[in-house]
């Protein structure tokens, strides 16, 4: 109980200033679909391919490879964004 | 059966090598020579330093067509009466012929003379001699180094081939792996990460009107896909080909 509050309070000892000195970077990973090889390779220039998805399923954040939040895609100019909408581990 | 032991049977070229010059010469002298077995192993009751050059070939009585049971009762050595037809045969017939037929292969000098008793020959190289114990005869065959050596170097330059290939599709065609759309990046601070909640938005580098970096298996740059709408669902259309790449080792 208390190693749990403790794991979710930002690190004591380091200033806040230090940490907004810290790049992390975020990617976002739209899981699309489990193929076998031999679909992936056939796969070619300019054919489509509708995948399992939806177009407001969620997709992954990512730091480090670790998924840390889902949400959901959006257009901000030309840019995708993503709007959050649950955070790993809630 | 023919076993054949020998001290370097771990050296796969060397036993394929040997299997191979082996089977047609036994063929001819057995109606039914079944697999030729390699395994490691020393002839028995030597030394150590001559066992490690030494292979066996023990070929069992009941695969010599030409010999009954009857006449193998006894010690085989050339002082059992009873073992001397077999031991002149296997050592006029078996020995000499096999002999021949090994070191013709191998290229080896001819043995000094035939002049030993039968069930016994020698070369500088070769060494070959006859001994039976229970129902089964064995030849043992002792190679020197320098005859292992040019065996080695046979081999390496007769068999020392690569499988053919398998195409790719058909070795890992049914392969499942997890194609996923890289979007793109976002630099936060770690504060910002620790402080984030939902319905934050997070603006990506990524265009929406560019083709994003598919990624199989988690590992990105594999190719290059368009995301587009296609009524409820997703659409990708390659734009770049999907490419596989060899761990580097």
């Amino acid at each position: 109980m208390s190693e749990q509050f403790e794991s979710s309070r930002p690190a004591q000892g380091i200033p806040a200033t230090v940490l907004d000195s810290v790049p992390v970077a975020v990617e976002a990973i739209l899981g699309v679909a489990n193929v076998t090889v031999k679909e992936l390779l056939s796969l070619q220039h300019g054919k489509d391919f509708i995948l399992d998805s939806k177009l407001d399923d969620l997709v992954e954040l990512r730091i480090n490879g670790a998924v840390v939040a889902h949400g959901e895609i959006v257009a901000v100019g030309d840019h995708f964004g993503i709007r959050i909408r649950a955070l790993s581990g809630q | 059966m023919a076993s054949l032991w020998l001290p370097a049977a771990n050296d796969e070229d060397l036993v394929r090598s040997l299997r191979a010059f082996l089977t047609p010469i036994l063929a001819d002298w057995f109606s039914k020579p079944g697999p030729i077995e390699i395994m490691a192993g020393r002839l028995p009751g030597r030394g150590k330093s001559y066992a490690r050059r030494f292979g066996e070939l023990t070929l069992m009585e009941s695969e010599l067509p030409v010999l009954g049971r009857s006449v193998c009762n006894g010690v085989g050595d050339l002082n059992n009466l009873a073992d001397l037809p077999v031991l002149q045969l296997l050592g006029e017939k078996v020995i000499h012929e096999i002999g021949g037929a090994i070191e013709a292969e191998l290229a080896l000098g001819n043995a000094a003379g035939v002049n030993a008793a039968p069930a016994s020959r020698s070369s500088p190289d070769v060494q070959y001699r006859l001994r039976r114990a229970g129902d089964s005869w064995t030849i043992a065959i002792a190679l020197n180094a320098d005859a292992v050596t040019l065996l080695r170097k046979k081999v390496a330059g007769k068999n020392r081939r690569l499988p053919p290939p398998v195409p790719l599709v058909e070795a890992i065609g049914d392969v499942c792996v997890a194609l996923g759309g890289h979007l793109g990046h976002a630099h936060l601070s770690a504060r910002e990460i620790s402080t984030l909640a939902e319905g934050d938005l997070i603006v990506l580098d990524g265009i929406v009107a560019d083709p994003v970096d598919i990624t199989v298996n988690d590992r990105p740059k594999a190719g290059k896909v368009r995301v587009a709408r296609s009524g409820d669902m997703l659409k990708v259309t390659l734009t770049a080909p999907v490419r596989i790449e060899r761990k580097p080792s």
